[in-house]
C-alpha cells in the first residue's frame, strides 16, 4: 500500500466518520428560528404589556391553541379550556356555573376571553395578577380540570396524540422538547393575548367607518352620563351611570377593579375578592367584567344569575341590595336610576353595538383539533 | 405581623411619591432623590381606610376609599425661588388594590443647596388633564388607561382629581350603609399646597425623606367650612360640596415631626 493510497483512505474514511457522525444524532434539529410576532394595536387601544420572559412567536401561539384546546390537560380527557369558554359565547359559559371533569359544577360562571392582553388582574376575585398565572390554575382546580400539571406534561411528553408531536412542537416554540408546566402556560397566555376584539359596530363607527342609530347613540350617551337627579345627587345627569366600573378609556369597558354592585344582602356563599386579600370591606366585591360582546355572553354576574341584558339592566336601574360593602357607585339603593323604558331599551341597544362577530368566527381561535 | 399592622404598611407603602431630581448642580446625568410619605389621619388620629370615626354631628363615618392625583411637586429655596418640576402621580390609600400605583415620572428641578418649603397641587394640570388620549402613555403612566383605572371621567374626556367615598350611619347605632362620593374634578378644582419646613439641604445624589400628613376629618370639616356627609351624595365636579372640600384639602396637609 503505497502512501498515496493510505491518505485516501484515511481521508475517505474521516469523511464517511463525519457524515456518520453528523447524521448519527437521530434527535431533534439544533437549529431553533422561531419566527416573531407582533400584536397589532388596534385603533384607541392602549399599549399591551407583553412580558420580558414570554415573548411571542407564531409557534408558541400554534401551540397554545393547540395546548388550550388540548383534553389531555384535563383528569379523564373529557374537558379543555374551550369547553367552558366556548367561542360562540364570546368564549365564556352559556351555563350560570361551568361543569369540571364528572360534571362537578363550579361555583362561578366562567369568564368571557376578550382582550385579556390589557387585563390586569383575573378571575372575579383577581386571585391571578398575571395571565400566566390564570392559566395555571383550572388545570389543577378541584371543580375544574383537576389533574396535577405533571401528569399533564407527562402525557404531552409520552402519550400518543395522533398525528401531533407535543416534544416537537414545544421545540419549534421555545426551542426546548422538554415539556414543562410553564412552557405550556406561557403557550397558552400567548394565543390568548391574540384574543382581541376590535371590529364590533362602536369600533366600527369610533373609526368612523359607520353610524350609530339614534337609538344607540342615546344608549351610548346614558352609558357616559351620572345617574340620578341633580336636585337629589349634586352632579346627577339622570344617567345610567355606567362608565365608572365600566370605563370607556382604552375601549375595554372595564376598570379591572373590584366592586360589590349590591346583588346580595351577605356574602356566605361566594365572598369574593375576601377570599385573597383578607380584607373585610372587600366581602361581596368581584372584578368588573369587561362589556365587549356582552350581548353574547350571557348568563350574566359572578354566577350567572341574571339570564338576559334587560335583566341585568332592571338590577342597576333598582338599585339593587343595599349591604355593609355595597359600592357608593349603586347608591341608588333607595330609588333606583328611574330611567324610563325607552332609555333601557336605548341603552340595551347601545350594549349591543358591542357584539364583534368577527371576533367569535375567527378561525384562528378555532378548535383545531 | 396583624392585619392592620399589615394594612397601615401596604397603605405607607402606597403612599410614597418619588421625585427624581436631574439636571443637577454637578452632571446632568446624576440625581437626587425626594420622598413624600404621607399617611392619613381624622382630625388628629391616625387613620387606616376602612376605620370607623365620627363627624362633627357624633355620627359613625367609614372611609372606603381615597385616591388623589399630585402633581408638580416644587421645592423653594431660601431666596424665595420656587423650582419647579412637572411630576405627577397618582396617591392610593384603598389597601389591596389591584390598580397600577404610578410612580412619579422623571422630574427636572435644578438643584440648590437650601429650601424651606414643599408645594404641590392635588390634581391634573389643565394641560394634560384633557385633550391627550390616555392610550397614549405606557401603561406605567399614572394617566394611562391601567394607571387611571377607577379615575376618569369620560363624559368629559379628563380625570378626578380626588375620589374619597364611604358611608355613614345616618341614625346612632344604625348600619353604615349611607354612601358619600366626592369625585372632584374639572380645572377650577386644582389646588395648590404649601407645606413649610425648616430649611433643609438637598443636593445632587441625596436621597429626602418627609412625613406628611393628610387629615380627611379636616378636609370635611375645615377652614373653608363643614361638610354634610349625609347631604353629599354623589358630588361631582365643580359643586359646592366638592369645592369646599378641595378648599379644605389644601390646609389639611400637614408637615409631621
Amino acid at each position: 500500500m503505497n502512501s498515496n493510497r493510505l491518505s485516501r483512505i484515511t481521508v475517505s474514511g474521516f469523511m464517511i466518520f463525519i457524515a456518520v457522525a453528523s447524521g448519527c444524532d437521530c434527535g431533534k434539529n439544533p437549529t431553533w428560528e422561531p419566527t416573531s410576532y407582533t400584536i397589532d394595536i388596534p385603533a384607541f387601544f392602549p399599549p399591551m404589556d407583553i412580558p420580558a420572559d414570554n415573548s411571542m412567536t407564531e409557534e408558541g401561539i400554534k401551540l397554545g391553541r393547540l395546548l388550550f384546546w388540548e383534553k389531555a390537560l384535563s383528569l379523564d380527557h373529557s374537558i379543555s379550556c374551550g369547553s367552558c369558554h366556548a367561542p360562540t359565547s364570546s368564549f365564556s359559559d352559556p351555563n350560570p356555573l361551568s361543569s369540571g371533569v364528572n360534571g362537578t359544577l363550579g361555583s362561578r360562571n366562567a369568564s368571557v376571553i376578550v382582550n385579556l392582553g390589557w387585563s390586569s388582574s383575573f378571575f372575579w376575585d383577581g386571585r391571578a395578577m398575571t395571565l400566566e398565572d390564570q392559566i395555571r390554575d383550572p388545570v389543577e382546580h378541584p371543580l375544574e380540570m383537576n389533574v396535577a400539571w405533571e401528569v399533564v406534561v407527562d402525557r404531552l411528553m409520552n402519550d400518543d396524540f395522533s398525528e401531533l408531536d407535543y416534544p416537537q412542537l414545544f421545540f419549534d416554540a421555545f426551542g426546548t422538547d422538554l415539556i414543562t408546566e410553564d412552557l405550556a402556560v406561557k403557550a397558552i397566555a400567548q394565543f390568548i393575548r391574540t384574543m382581541i376584539s376590535a371590529n364590533s359596530k362602536f369600533d366600527q363607527w369610533r373609526r368612523g367607518e359607520t353610524d350609530l342609530s339614534d337609538l344607540e347613540y342615546l344608549g351610548y350617551q346614558l352609558f357616559l352620563k351620572e345617574g340620578g337627579d341633580p336636585e337629589v345627587n349634586p352632579g346627577g345627569e339622570f344617567g345610567a351611570d355606567c362608565f365608572h366600573c365600566h370605563g370607556e378609556a382604552g375601549l375595554q369597558f372595564s376598570d379591572y377593579l373590584f366592586h360589590n354592585n349590591g346583588l346580595d344582602p351577605s356574602f356566605e356563599s361566594d365572598p369574593g375578592r375576601v377570599n385573597v386579600t383578607g380584607y373585610v370591606l372587600d366581602s361581596g366585591l368581584f372584578k368588573t367584567p369587561t362589556l365587549r360582546n356582552v350581548a353574547l355572553s350571557a348568563p350574566y354576574m359572578h354566577d350567572g344569575r341574571f339570564n338576559t341584558l334587560e335583566e341585568v339592566v332592571e338590577h342597576y336601574n333598582s338599585g339593587g341590595v343595599s349591604s355593609s360593602t355595597i359600592d357608593p357607585f349603586m347608591k341608588y339603593t333607595t330609588g333606583g336610576l328611574e330611567l324610563a323604558p325607552q332609555q333601557k331599551e336605548a341603552l340595551i341597544a347601545f350594549l349591543n353595538t358591542l357584539t364583534d362577530t368577527t371576533f367569535i368566527q375567527n378561525p384562528d381561535f378555532r378548535n383545531p383539533h | 405581623m396583624d392585619m392592620k399592622t399589615f394594612r397601615n404598611s401596604v397603605i405607607g407603602t402606597f403612599i410614597v411619591f418619588t421625585v427624581l431630581l436631574t439636571s443637577g448642580c454637578r452632571e446632568n446625568n446624576e440625581s437626587g432623590l425626594l420622598n413624600l410619605n404621607t399617611t392619613l389621619s381624622w382630625h388628629g388620629v391616625e387613620l387606616s381606610i376602612g376605620d370607623t370615626v365620627y363627624d362633627s354631628m357624633n355620627r359613625t363615618v367609614r372611609p372606603e376609599k381615597f385616591n388623589c392625583y399630585v402633581s408638580n411637586l416644587s421645592l423653594r429655596s431660601e431666596d424665595g425661588e420656587w423650582i419647579n418640576s412637572s411630576s405627577i402621580s397618582r396617591q392610593d390609600f384603598f389597601p389591596f388594590s389591584a390598580s397600577a400605583n404610578g410612580a412619579f415620572s422623571s422630574q427636572t428641578l435644578r438643584c440648590a443647596d437650601t429650601f424651606n418649603a414643599i408645594k404641590f397641587n392635588v390634581g391634573v394640570p389643565s394641560e394634560l388633564n384633557q385633550g391627550i388620549d390616555p392610550t397614549s402613555y405606557p401603561n406605567s403612566h399614572p394617566l394611562s388607561v391601567l394607571g387611571s383605572a377607577g379615575m376618569r371621567w369620560d363624559m368629559h374626556n379628563s380625570y378626578f382629581f380626588v375620589k374619597f367615598e364611604g358611608k355613614l350611619a345616618e341614625e346612632d347605632g344604625g348600619s353604615i350603609e349611607t354612601p358619600f362620593i366626592f369625585h372632584c374634578a374639572t380645572d377650577p378644582l386644582y389646588r395648590t399646597v404649601v407645606i413649610e419646613t425648616n430649611a433643609f439641604s438637598f443636593h445632587t445624589n441625596d436621597v429626602l425623606g418627609f412625613q406628611l400628613d393628610l387629615d380627611l376629618g379636616l378636609a370635611l370639616e375645615g377652614s373653608a367650612g363643614d361638610i354634610d356627609l349625609s347631604q353629599v351624595g354623589h358630588s361631582m365636579g365643580a359643586v359646592p360640596n366638592a369645592i369646599m372640600f378641595m378648599d379644605n384639602l389644601t390646609t389639611s396637609w400637614t408637615l409631621k415631626e
